[in-house]
């Protein structure tokens, strides 16, 4: 199927000898408030392929995907579809061109059966406005037979399995005659059966004509199912390549190879003995492991680099190191005490500090003030809090302290906490953490979202943490960031470590290979 | 890119200066935003009372009498401060514990069978024991603040421990609140020397060593003229009291600080290690000891004894009161005298003109409405402000 592969990459407008493209993005940019999430992208997708696109988070996967289906307009550049240049203003003119979307998160009703869910918004009438239940599920079994694996349109949809769900949403789009069908992250969610029941479907839609666009992170998928490959990295295509010619190795440099800016930072206190330990620690939700006995051990002046790419368990070992949910089975112990089931408040006062992934949801409340939120989580301890009430200067002293230190630009500590720019109020919420004094400091995602020099500052931060003696469990699907910085380094595959390196041992290609799931953590793990 | 090794420059001191207060220019404005929303509301309430009259009476002179008589009657006659103050105690009560679930993030509808039972619980204490003031008077208070909060614990649990919604189990013990109310006043608890019907069933009188002293006295040392029997007792100033706890406790208190954290993001409330559910307890049960005293006036004050017809939709008034007030001790104090200044005015409409009084129930009902979307207005057009701001500086 894939035709000219390379050629493509270049993105010249199409001669008329070749049928138009389903897809071509011509220079088509993306701004949100000064970051650039999307870059000159230019992008031909071949009608009747099957065309990944790949990249890390934050690479502009999502936002080029939205683009298409309407949900955002870019700044730059025009979209062409089938050839004609089109505004794709909404999902409803999205819909009108042919062009469907499937997202990660199902958008279906529970408690309304197969056929109704896949008529919504289209469904059929007898006379009077009365709805045609009876043709709904004829028609939808009819398409269901058409698509290789069977589906009860009677069944509610709350007690059909995730892939079956999934197949739904692909339905819908069917129902409405989509040929283009955009699917985000389909594997997401999937066992590996399911993965398979996919795939054959996908392989299905295509000899149907129908084009497919895909965003994956698992390279092994990518390779199986694409007939090309698009990568992105910071907002910029890399290329364009047929998935015969390539390999995940190849792959992989693309999407996280571009060349090493930064020397590491090497600690000056040696490190010290296990302040973290985690044993054999197992998540379970909906059947599925999502922490699947894992095994992690952070020491004293150490900087922990957890990579891997994002669904692979570091939610669930974050929430279950806080606190916020209590493993099924496995320990937990911080400096010799054990906290598996321990409260969030009392792993807190036993010396967890924690930076939050969604700083604003979770690490801070916005209406409330820039001081309230300077001790939001040590609030309840002295000096900001005696015989519980608060002490209202101590609390201003170390807003203060922290726009000092920190360099926040705050109108006022009196100031809510939303009249701080984004940026900000990040570098507040880290503050907060590192003020804490702690012994072990999870840190999430920290620079997501910061500008350089901001992202330098929490860097130094982190490091100068580590020399007093902290034990920093850092996570991020930034490799760059986690070479830099970390003295080991893990990575996340399946909610297992699947391989360990010492931080000036390990190499991003290296990395992305285990992160991908293109080398096994069977094979041999390094340190 | 390497990492500096350099410590931050310090800072410019005009930035510490700056961030440590507000200018008092700003903090203004920050009030007479607060105070734009019920005054946008007030006056669309009079703009609708107004076109009321008119269609009503087709006359501009009656427009005339109700604003005199509002105001001569409502502010100026005799006993009208005292029966302001007496009708907001009750009303006081009432906001703030419907505040205090709000700033918990909850919406606690059942204020209204709260007070009910709170203030069958004091009124048995009343009656059934017999000790000297000091301890008895303390213990029937007491036993009010159990009853609503002992009625307000059955939702709390059952949102805890079972995810129900409080607003539909509120509700529900409302009914429940009710029913008990009419079985208790026409069975055990009714008053063996008394005839006549079901609603006027009572309880049996309250020892004169559980009653609260009446005000007049009091406002009458200091230069008032009030009637003997006007209706203000010194829970008026319990419910002073209890506005000043009740804004201390959520500005200056850990705990206080807790429930805003789990009321305005609930998300950011278990990673600090805010125990969610037991702020919810803690927020419900407060809640309803608070609705236990809103009837007590009328139990140990005003009268000597439970009545049914003291259940008063007082309750329902205080969500109104809290919403009115914005969740705070002062709004809240203001609010309550506001509605029971339209009470007082209506009677001086009822009196002194030939329009029906119930146009303040229509302004009232009107203040209702638009305070909502008054407030959403404001808290846009800050926020706007706030944007704009921002970019300026940006």
């Amino acid at each position: 199927m894939a035709t000219e592969a390379t050629e493509v990459s270049g993105g010249g407008p199409s001669e008329a000898r070749r049928p138009a493209p389903a897809i071509e993005c011509r220079g088509v940019t993306r701004r949100y408030a000064g970051v650039v999430a999307n870059d000159q992208i230019d992008l031909q997708v071949a009608e009747g392929e099957i065309h990944a696109l790949v990249g890390e988070n934050g690479a502009g996967k999502s936002t080029l995907m939205k683009m298409l289906y309407g949900l955002e307009q870019p700044d730059e550049g025009e979209i062409l579809v089938r050839g004609e240049p089109q505004v794709i203003d909404s999902p409803r003119k999205a819909i009108e061109l042919r062009i469907g979307m499937v997202h990660q998160h199902f958008m279906l009703v529970d408690n309304f059966t197969v056929a109704e869910n896949i008529v919504l918004g289209a469904e059929p009438h007898k006379g009077g406005g009365r709805l045609d239940l009876g043709e709904a599920e004829r028609r939808v079994g009819e398409l269901a037979r058409g698509f290789g694996t069977p589906l009860d349109p009677h069944a509610r949809v709350e007690d059909i399995g995730v892939g079956q769900q999934q197949r739904v949403e692909i339905l819908k789009l069917l129902y409405r005659g989509a040929d283009i069908l955009i699917l985000d992250e389909p594997t997401a969610v999937l066992v590996p059966q399911e993965v398979e029941e996919l795939f054959a479907n996908m392989r299905q839609l295509k000899a149907d004509g129908k084009t497919i666009i895909f965003i994956a992170h698992s390279l092994d998928e990518v390779l199986q199912i694409a007939d090309r490959i698009t990568v992105l990295r910071d907002g910029e295509v890399i290329d364009t390549v047929a998935a015969a010619d390539t390999d995940t190795h190849q792959v992989a440099e693309m999407m996280v190879g571009r060349p090493v800016l930064l020397r590491r930072v090497e600690g000056k206190t040696a490190t010290g003995g296990p302040m973290l330990q985690v044993k054999d620690v197992r998540v379970v939700a909906g059947g599925k492991d999502l922490l699947a006995g894992l095994d992690l051990d952070v020491r004293r002046s150490e900087i922990y680099g957890l990579a891997g790419v994002e669904g692979n368990g570091q939610a669930e070992l974050v929430e279950a190191l806080v606190g916020l949910t209590i493993p099924d089975t496995g320990r937990i112990y911080l400096d010799d005490d054990e906290l598996t089931r321990a409260d969030v408040r009392t792993r807190r006062q036993a010396g967890l500090a924690y930076i939050p992934e969604d700083r604003h949801a979770r690490g801070m409340v916005l209406q409330m003030l820039v001081s309230e939120n300077s001790v939001l989580g040590q609030h309840e301890r002295p000096p900001f809090s005696n015989h519980g009430l608060l002490d209202l200067g101590a609390i201003r002293r170390r807003a203060l302290e922290l726009i000092r230190t920190f360099r926040v630009k705050a109108p006022s500590v009196a100031a809510p906490a939303y009249a701080l720019s984004g940026g900000n109020q990040q570098k507040l919420v880290l503050g907060r953490e590192f003020a804490s004094k702690p012994k072990l400091l999870i840190a999430a995602h920290p620079t997501r979202g910061l500008d350089i020099g901001a992202t330098q500052f929490v860097w130094q931060e982190l490091v100068e943490a580590r020399d007093e003696g902290v034990a920093v469990l850092l996570i991020s699907s930034n490799l760059e960031e986690i070479l830099a910085l970390a003295d080991r380094v893990g990575v996340i595959y399946d909610g297992r470590i699947v391989a360990q390196f010492r931080g000036a041992e390990a190499t991003m290609s290296e990395l992305g290979l285990y992160m991908t799931g293109a080398r096994s953590g069977d094979e041999e793990p390094a340190a | 890119m390497k990492v500096e090794e350099k410590p931050p420059p310090p800072p410019e001191p005009e930035l510490e200066e700056a961030a440590a207060r507000i200018p008092w220019g700003q903090r203004l404005q920050g009030w007479a935003l607060q105070l734009l929303a019920p005054a946008i509301s007030l006056l669309i309430a009079a703009v609708v009372g107004v076109l009321v009259i008119l269609i009503v009476q087709q006359s501009w002179s009656d427009v005339a009498d109700v604003a005199g008589a509002m105001w001569s009657y409502g502010l100026f006659n005799r006993n009208s401060v005292a029966f302001i103050l007496g009708r907001a105690t009750p009303l006081i009560f009432a906001g703030l514990a419907v505040a205090i679930a709000f700033k918990a993030g909850l919406f606690n509808i059942g204020v209204e069978g709260q007070y009910a039972i709170g203030a069958l619980a004091a009124g048995y204490v009343g009656y059934q024991l017999s000790a000297p003031t000091v301890l008895h008077l303390p213990l029937t208070i007491l036993a009010g603040m159990a009853g609503g909060m002992a009625w307000a614990a059955i939702p709390a649990l059952l949102k805890v421990y079972r995810g129900a919604h409080e607003v539909i189990s509120t509700i529900m013990m409302n009914f429940v609140a009710n029913a008990l109310l009419l079985y208790l006043l026409s069975g055990v608890m009714k008053d063996p020397n008394q005839q006549g019907s079901i609603a006027q069933q009572q309880t049996p009188p309250i020892e004169p060593s559980a009653q609260v002293g009446s005000m007049v006295p009091f406002f009458n040392s200091i230069g008032f003229d009030f009637r003997g029997s006007a209706p203000v007792t010194w829970f008026f100033v319990l419910a002073i009291v209890a506005a000043v706890l009740y804004a201390l406790t959520v500005r200056r208190t850990r705990f206080g600080f807790e429930l805003r954290v789990l009321g305005t993001n609930p998300r950011a409330a278990e990673p600090s290690g805010i125990r969610s559910n037991a702020m919810v307890m803690k927020a419900m049960l407060l809640s309803g000891a608070i609705a236990g005293l809103v009837a007590l006036q009328d139990v140990i004050g005003i009268d000597d004894r439970m009545k049914l017809d003291y259940i008063r939709n007082y309750g329902f008034t205080g969500i109104v009161i809290a919403l009115l007030g914005r969740n705070s001790g002062l709004g809240i104090v203001a609010a309550a005298l506001l509605f029971s200044f339209l009470d007082r005015a209506s009677s001086g409409i009822g009196l002194n003109t030939e329009v029906p009084k119930e146009v303040t129930s229509i302004m009232s009902g009107v203040i209702i409405l638009t305070i909502v979307i008054a407030y959403q207005l404001v808290t846009r057009m800050n926020a706007r402000r706030q944007l704009r701001e921002q970019h300026d500086r940006a």
